[in-house]
């Protein structure tokens, strides 16, 4: 077999068949991944301009290391596949791994959420993964996970569409299909009566896990170097050489070895640095906001044409693309086509802050350790408590009233307009549900003329944004991450990580809090924070 | 514009009628979806673009971001469900989640229609 070399700035040169270049990465549809930015960490980490090409490049090296150490390390009873099977399944493995992005939307997670945007139930992606597939099991399977409130994102079923369909010739049988759907989607078999399901679900694990996986190892180990983040060094083929599958109590579970125990726990550490520094700074979740308002804003803008094809859909994912009466077409759509459009085509006053960054608005506290030392002594556990929750319900209401989070004067009138609204339509509800509405509209507009009374004494404009952000807990699931197994082979010993770790004892308990953005006046000068939170504190409990 | 409804606010609406109507503090995920499927119906039906928004990233935001109400009971097998947490009362619920819905939001999740599924419907 021909091999070509790609670089890549982490692990060095990377061996890929010359069939892989010329038929998936050289394709339009893969090449469209040079396009689509990993992250949305740019205005923080001005070098963070990595994408999803070079993610899943190195998704494909770490998913062939850790296939080949399990296989490597394979009891003689795990050994159920005849050879040729078993290179199938690797190849089959290394294809979901190189493939695992190919449907991400424009601006990675901020786009996926308008691939459910239609007019069916279970949203139409799932209909079409199930018939592409074409397998009794895997549509049962799928279904049992949607029923059960277990489906996968958005961007893991379009990617198994848009590779299945583009790349059809790769995969000769409906197993290969669903093998190749269920790594990309977590899908596990659920029949593990059958031994070779129970292997086929630790190798699914190995790139789609809810504790550690491939995917999350190459992003993890990528967003700290890129962004130039000081986090901790992940000695990945440490971490790798470690997996096994162990057998515990009769059934087939990934785990690691003792001597990657290190390693996970810095695994762990890093992923909840990045979450608690990088993707909860104000700057970032502004950002986002920003994206996926405009975004919204451009989805309803060209859901105004007559065609049924939506402007995130399969079909624009494509070298064929859609056209739009109108709007021409769209194909390969990818980060640039959006801010295209935001550029030329479809702009409100979000789309122009989003390139304006002097335009945007101002968090008044800038990270959680602030929020906590302006509240905790000014209002109390109890009163931070409640403080919390009342602009948890505001954002809340904004975002179901107005799908956009941000207090003026114009939302004032509305609530006054909404009272009414509801007054008149009382016979419509039941007297408790009515008593419950105007409690509410009640509260909402008591917070939000304590904001006007704050912007008009301290002289800055009515123009608030209300974005909530988690206080850090983390982002590795208790259930999930007590369940990893740790092989100890001198003291033939199989403990869970929970037995042998502290790591999951730092768990917090407490949920989220929430950033207030404020717009500077024509003077351009900060605001007084002390003031707003002495005013923010005394008058929203008045 | 497309309408995203967030599994808390499914949960919520479904065990504020749960609770009132049969004591019931506990919705299986089946049943949530069951719930949800009509619930966007009644909003569609009423020119409203609306998907509800439940996965497992939807699951474990619910319970990282209102671990103060619910919790995912595993007991029954193949049937997790959402519990409401036993220091939690009907009223919390309503104060939390109903008061700051739209009205046609929560016509929708009141509908006789909609309560069907949950098997409440009188």
């Amino acid at each position: 077999m021909n091999f070509k070399l790609l670089k890549d700035p982490i692990y060095g040169y990377v061996e890929i068949s010359s069939d892989l270049i010329s038929d998936i990465i050289d394709s339009a549809c893969f090449q469209r991944l040079r396009n689509i930015r990993q992250t949305s960490y740019a205005p923080l980490y001005p070098a963070s301009f990595h994408n999803r090409f070079l993610h899943s490049v190195g998704v494909f090296f770490l998913g062939r290391k850790a296939f080949r150490s399990v296989e490597s390390t394979l009891e003689k009873e795990d050994q159920i596949f005849d050879n040729l099977q078993w290179e199938n399944i690797k190849r089959v493995f290394e294809l979901s791994c190189l493939l695992h992005d190919v449907g991400h939307a424009p601006f990675s997670h901020t786009g996926e959420l308008f691939f459910l945007a239609d007019s069916s139930t279970p949203p139409s992606i799932y209909t079409k993964l199930m018939s592409l597939v074409e397998n009794d099991a895997f549509t049962s399977d799928v279904e049992f996970y949607y029923n059960n409130g277990k489906s996968a994102a958005p961007h893991e079923v379009m990617s198994c569409i848009v590779a299945l369909s583009t790349f059809k010739d790769h995969f000769s049988n409906s197993f290969e299909r669903e093998f190749f759907s269920r790594c990309i989607t977590g899908f596990k078999y659920l029949n593990i009566s059958d031994e070779k399901n129970n292997i086929l679900n630790c190798l699914i694990e190995l790139l789609n896990s809810p504790i550690i996986d491939v995917d999350r190892l190459d992003y993890i180990i990528r967003d700290a170097q890129t962004t130039g983040f000081q986090s901790v060094s992940i000695d990945y083929e440490r971490l790798l050489d470690g997996i096994r599958i162990i057998n515990k109590d009769g059934v087939k579970c990934l785990g690691y070895h003792k001597s990657a125990l290190s390693v996970i726990e810095n695994v762990i550490y890093a992923h909840d640095a990045e979450r608690k520094w990088i993707q909860n700074h104000p700057t970032i979740l502004y950002e986002h906001f920003l994206l996926q308002h405009s975004m919204r804003s451009i989805d309803k803008y060209f859901s105004l044409s007559e065609e049924s094809t939506r402007l995130f859909s399969y079909e624009t994912l494509t070298l064929d693309g859609a056209t739009f009466k109108d709007k021409g077409k769209i194909c390969l759509l990818a980060d640039e086509d959006i801010l295209f459009i935001m550029k030329n085509i479809y702009s409100d006053e979000l789309v122009k802050e989003y390139f304006a960054r002097n335009c945007r608005r101002h968090p008044i506290w800038k990270s959680e350790a602030e929020y906590r030392a302006l509240f905790d002594n000014e209002l109390g556990k109890n009163k931070l408590d409640e403080f919390e929750i009342a602009f948890k319900e505001i954002e809340k209401y904004l975002i179901d009233h107005f799908s956009i989070p941000v207090i003026n004067d114009q939302v004032l009138q509305f609530i006054q307009d909404e009272e009414k609204n509801i007054v008149e339509k009382k016979n419509l509800i039941s007297n408790k549900d009515y008593n419950n509405l105007i409690s509410g509209i009640e509260k909402i507009k008591k917070w939000v003329a304590c904001l006007k009374g704050i912007s008009d004494e301290n002289g800055f404009p009515f123009d608030f944004a209300i974005i909530s952000a988690n206080k850090f807990k983390s982002g590795f699931m208790k259930k999930d991450l007590e369940k990893m197994l740790i092989y100890f082979p001198n003291l033939d010993l199989k403990p869970y990580i929970k037995e042998v770790s502290t790591i999951l004892s730092s768990e917090k308990t407490r949920d989220s809090f929430f950033y207030l953005f404020y717009r500077k006046g024509n003077n351009n000068k900060d605001i007084n924070i002390n003031n707003v939170t002495k005013a923010l504190s005394a008058e929203l409990f008045k | 514009m497309c309408r995203f409804i967030g599994i808390e606010d499914l949960v919520a609406n479904a065990l504020i009628e749960l609770m009132e109507k049969n004591n019931c503090r506990r919705v299986s995920f089946e049943t949530l979806v069951k719930y949800g499927t009509v619930v966007i119906r009644c909003l569609r039906k009423n020119g409203r673009e609306a998907v509800f928004l439940l996965s497992k990233e939807h699951t474990n935001e619910l319970i990282r971001n209102y671990s103060d109400f619910f919790e995912i009971d595993y007991s029954e097998p193949n049937s997790d469900a959402i519990v409401l947490k036993s220091e939690k009362t009907v009223d919390d619920l309503r104060n939390h989640f109903r008061a700051f819905l739209t009205l046609d939001c929560l016509i929708a999740f009141t509908d006789k229609k909609s309560l069907v599924e949950l098997g409440v419907a009188v």
